[in-house]
């Protein structure tokens, strides 16, 4: 985990004033940043807040612009319209293309032409009453930025490719399976690549999560509509394992925006690991889910293990994730095929047993990782986590008062027992004044 | 990748720009241009779209699909028969009519409320917002949408009067 490197401009602004104080040397700096991707003489910093205001500000130029062809000119001839709109994104786009080939700027340029493009295809629609299927306009768009975005590598352009692409996805999974998203994922994952872009890199693996959620539901429902059913889980759980582990296996790659995507990969997974432990904490839910499963048969195991079965094979290979994470990702494909083959109804309750020890284990790693490694975000969660499933006992107390009160005794139990292993742990003269290193 | 050649992938893709601006004004115009001037019966519903502006849906009586052999996404066939001043469906089928005019449209679910619906790319009449309302109330009982077909099917919107 180096997330540290999620924090680069901090640590960059840190390591100059160190230098300029005489802490460390220019070299030592360098050598530190160079573990992040990054150098003293970055000259990023400056300037970001220019280009994040001519970012909105071209934003809300786009915005405008869709803005005025919603609004029906029924005053300008139908023939103006369409050839303005059609040549006003020609000459931002051809005014972009010019200056990137020039000094590789105009990107700003390509943006409002991008929007503006989109503007277009909807003008045109609007002129000639085109409604019958309206995300086709979206996938029009989304599908004109792809290349323009590839060819600059634009990281601005591949997100707004992106967001277009997700409200197509959105629109036109209601009508069908959306099988055609595979080609805007495959771009922006190549301007990821090519731009060496994380964030990129973790926006894109989400939209192909929620792509494929969109696609199992296709599974279910075909060929009327798309049904959410409870196989939905099963398919989550195989993914989330399969991008934690994924996450694991990059984290020591060479190349450092490689590296920051490990991290967020595997941050976010640890996060869907603790939202999705906790609705299954309580046995009405285990129960729920247990009794809607299609046994063998249902798509979202099958998907499911696609996934978690790759995952177990990492998990399996890599020493250097925790014993914890390794044994339950190894055991992922064995839950979900116990899932879908047990007799539902008798394994809820034991289920939700299980879950909420599972949750005081995950909770109590966390905590011991945090604490081990420095690293707090680990630290947080795992306090958060006793937090939250403490609150859900107190609501929803586990058979009885009684029940309750050894819940927040075990809780209690935990904490104390954390809190002094930290305090053991510290050299001596720290042990109530050093802190929990933040990143 | 070289300079020339990117400035060439550059070009090419302001020109995929292009075409598929172009692509979606020919699929629109096309009917229009080439198409058999008929009438028919509607009744304007729903009239609000956040991306393109406000328009009024248009319902006709053949928009909703009630036989069961019909998947989402399929192409069907409506002949179109002539009734005095307007026009009227026959039944949907999976093959082109041999003769007579007919309008060519796609089956689609209605996704969260179940059945089936046929479009025709002449659903919607876009319009300012208040007159988009006004033609809603005014036509709410009785309304008449001018269509033209192309000999292939395709039909394009021309305006929607009172009866």
């Amino acid at each position: 985990m180096q997330l540290l490197g999620l924090l680069r401009r901090e640590l960059r602004s840190e390591c100059r004033q160190w230098v300029e104080e005489g802490d460390i040397s220019a070299e030592q700096g360098n050598r530190i940043l160079a573990r992040y991707g990054t150098s003293l003489d970055d000259g990023c910093d400056g300037s970001l807040a220019y280009k994040v205001l001519v970012g909105i500000a071209l934003l809300f130029v786009g915005m405008a612009l869709l803005l005025l062809v919603s609004a029906n000119w029924e005053d300008i001839p139908r023939a103006v319209r369409m050839l303005g709109l059609i040549g006003t994104t020609l000459a931002l786009n051809g005014m972009g293309i010019y200056q990137y080939l020039k000094r590789e700027a105009g990107l700003g340029w390509l943006f409002v032409g991008s929007i503006s493009y989109g503007a277009s295809i909807m003008l045109i629609a609007q002129i000639y009453h085109l409604g019958e299927h309206y995300p086709d306009g979206l996938f029009y768009w989304a599908l004109g930025i792809a290349p323009m975005a590839l060819l600059v590598r634009s990281r601005v352009l591949a997100l707004l490719m992106l967001a277009v692409a997700l409200l197509w996805l959105l629109n036109e999974g209601k009508f069908s399976p959306p099988w055609e998203m595979v080609l805007f994922i495959a771009a922006a994952l190549g301007v990821a690549r090519q731009a060496r872009s994380a964030g990129l890199n973790v926006v894109t693996v989400a939209v192909t999560v929620g792509w494929l959620n969109i696609l199992l539901a296709w599974f279910y429902g075909y060929p009327w509509r798309p049904d959410f059913d409870t196989g939905h889980f099963t398919m989550n759980m195989g993914l989330l394992a399969l991008v934690f582990m994924v996450g694991h296996r990059l984290a020591p790659s060479a190349s450092a925006p490689m590296r920051r995507t490990a991290t967020l990969l595997s941050l976010w997974s640890l996060r869907g690991y603790l939202i999705l432990l906790i609705p299954f904490t309580f046995s009405s839910a285990c129960s729920a889910y247990m009794k809607d499963l299609q046994g063998f048969s249902d798509p979202g195991l099958w998907l499911g293990l696609m996934a978690a079965i790759p995952a177990a094979l990492l998990a399996l290979r890599d020493g250097g994730a925790h014993p914890l994470a390794r044994g339950l990702v190894m055991g992922v494909p064995l839950l979900l095929v116990l899932f879908h083959g047990m007799d539902r109804e008798a394994v809820a309750v034991p289920m939700a047993v299980m879950v909420n020890l599972l949750a005081l284990v995950s909770a109590i790693v966390l905590i011991q990782q945090g604490l081990e490694k420095g690293f707090s975000q680990y630290f947080y969660s795992g306090v958060g986590l006793l937090l939250v499933l403490a609150m859900i006992r107190y609501v929803d107390l586990v058979g009885d008062y009684v029940g309750g009160a050894v819940m927040f005794l075990i809780a209690a139990a935990i904490l104390y027992a954390a809190a002094r292993y930290w305090r053991d742990r510290q050299p001596p003269g720290q042990g109530t004044q050093g802190g929990q290193r933040h990143e | 990748m070289n300079k020339r050649t990117l400035k060439l992938a550059l070009i090419a893709a302001l020109g995929l720009q292009l075409v598929i601006m172009a692509g979606v004004f020919i699929n629109g115009f096309y009917p229009l241009w080439v198409g058999e001037e008929i009438r028919l019966k509607t009744q304007p519903v729903d009239p609000r779209d956040l991306f393109r502006g406000n328009y009024a849906r248009l319902n006709y009586p053949f928009s909703n699909l009630e036989a069961p052999d019909f998947l989402p996404g399929d192409v069907i066939y409506l002949p179109l028969t002539r009734e005095g001043n307007l026009w009227t469906a026959g039944e949907p089928d999976h093959h082109k009519p041999e003769q007579g005019l007919f309008l060519r449209g796609r089956v689609s679910s209605s996704p969260w409320w179940g059945g089936s619906r046929l479009t025709f790319g002449i659903e919607a009449l876009f319009a300012p917002k208040e007159k988009a309302l006004a033609l809603e109330r005014q036509l709410r009982e009785e309304a008449v949408a001018v269509v033209r077909v192309a000999p292939n099917g395709r039909a394009a919107l021309v305006s929607v009067n009172s009866e």
